[in-house]
């Protein structure tokens, strides 16, 4: 494990600072939002604001870091995968996949249950978006990461296209328009009880294959015969990274709606500060992801109230122009 | 009372405030918009909801479902509306094109906030 210290801080140091930074984050969301409930009143008399912290904040808190640790997490695979700074669930056709089938569930007559149809539409849209994209890489028997990539662009702007087919040809007076609309610029959608116990599994479950995955990626960075040389069978990593990935932005997807940037920022921050190997980064772009998210989801929720602002339009609004700050002051240092 | 223009089942809940026509009709059914200090078309939180607690939910909806689905939806079952049972889904028809059939629009909201005086 001492490739574990090769970056700026390890592992566990920075692990510790962004919990306790998200511990901070959850305390505030919890305490923000339609009306100010400090941390003292959390557990007091005032049944509503009991309610307004337990029954209404908490889940949509949790499903605010859930859905930013699937983003941030996806950005982080494709990343890998595709050896491309600029790659992430927007970029790559998945998310648009997700967007589909989520417009689909949205305006067209539902054949599942409302509650399932959209998670289980999104899922599927970005399955297949990721399976299309990896068949297309696939042709010819040999990985580019450069051709994977083009693909998912392409196949992205299909799907969008797509999309704004249907909510031209659906879209009018009668139906959830406005909805669809808000739901495509992104917002965390609150879990119920039961759904919220099942964000915990799936958590664990994309962190650990994400982490089995790790030396993987790590080699592929050196290049595919140089992830050959070192025992790795690249294509099945291949195509279980972007499966993952397309896993964890139909999640992120079916719980946020679309929020681009989230995914691409995260793991580049994480980089600079912890170095390149994707062990380490794994669990910190989870953490760190999500505690982004709790962030932007309680703007969205207590900057205006009692209007509710979507959370993709935040997320693109204030991180934009930190990364880009970001990336300028890191080019004067170098 | 809360007029519900559209939603996503768990989010993106729709509403309109002062300026929009069908506010204007919700008051002439003798209904209290409590997103009033509102203008237009706007996004509700979830919380805020909970915090104005409205009397009567009516949910607008292009293929009307069960009421008992909004009941269902996470958290909904403390809002008073929900707890006692004043959450009317109406069919959207053309309640939501500003023109002459807005009269019909009153009459059902009328219907709906005050049932038993059509009873």
């Amino acid at each position: 494990m001492t490739a574990m210290t090769t970056g700026r801080w390890s592992l566990a140091p920075a692990l510790a600072v962004l919990l306790g930074l998200t511990a901070l984050a959850v305390m505030l969301a919890l305490s923000l939002g339609a009306a100010w409930v400090p941390p003292a009143r959390w557990l007091g008399q005032d049944g509503l604001e009991r309610d307004l912290v337990w029954v209404w904040r908490a889940p949509r808190v949790a499903a605010a870091f859930f859905v930013g640790a699937c983003l941030s997490l996806a950005g982080l695979l494709f990343q890998g995968v595709f050896r491309n700074p600029l790659a992430e669930p927007y970029l790559l056709g998945s998310a648009a996949g997700a967007g589909l089938g989520a417009a689909v569930a949205l305006l067209l007559p539902q054949f599942l249950p409302a509650a399932w149809s959209l998670p289980v539409l999104a899922f599927l849209g970005a399955w297949g978006a990721s399976w299309l994209v990896l068949a297309v890489g696939r042709i010819g028997g040999e990985w580019q990461p450069a051709r994977l990539l083009l693909a998912g662009v392409a196949l992205a702007a299909i799907l969008s296209a797509l999309r704004g087919l249907l909510l031209m040809v659906l879209g009018d007076e009668s139906t959830n328009l406005r909805a669809v609309v808000s739901w495509q610029l992104g917002g965390v959608q609150t879990p119920t009880a039961s759904e919220l116990l099942g964000f915990l599994p799936w958590m664990v479950v994309l962190g650990w294959v994400a982490w089995r995955l790790a030396p993987g990626l790590d080699a592929l960075g050196l290049g595919e015969a140089a992830a050959q040389s070192l025992g790795h069978r690249v294509p099945r990593l291949v195509s279980a990274s972007v499966l993952l990935a397309a896993l964890a932005t139909a999640l992120a997807v079916s719980w946020g709606g679309l929020i681009g940037f989230v995914g691409l920022i995260v793991p580049h921050l994480l980089r600079w500060w912890l170095g390149p190997l994707h062990k380490p980064l794994v669990p910190a772009c989870m953490v760190a992801g999500g505690l982004l998210m709790v962030l932007v989801d309680t703007v969205a929720r207590s900057a205006m109230p009692p209007s509710e602002i979507p959370a993709g339009l935040l997320t693109a609004l204030i991180g934009g122009p930190f990364f880009l700050a970001l990336l300028l002051s890191r080019r004067e240092r170098a | 009372m809360y007029l519900e223009t559209a939603a996503a089942e768990r989010g993106a809940f729709q509403t309109i405030g002062h300026g929009h026509y069908a506010h204007d009709a919700l008051g002439w059914a003798g209904g209290r918009n409590v997103f009033s200090d509102l203008a237009g078309s706007q996004q509700v939180s979830a919380e805020a909801i909970a915090v104005r607690d409205p009397e009567v939910i009516i949910s607008l909806q292009a293929v009307p479902k069960p009421a008992a689905t909004i009941a269902a939806r996470p958290g909904w079952q403390h809002l008073r509306a929900v707890r006692e049972g004043r959450v009317v889904v109406l069919d959207r028809g053309h309640k939501l094109i500003p023109g002459p059939r807005q009269i019909e629009a009153v009459q059902a909201y009328a219907q709906a906030l005050h049932p038993e005086l059509f009873a």
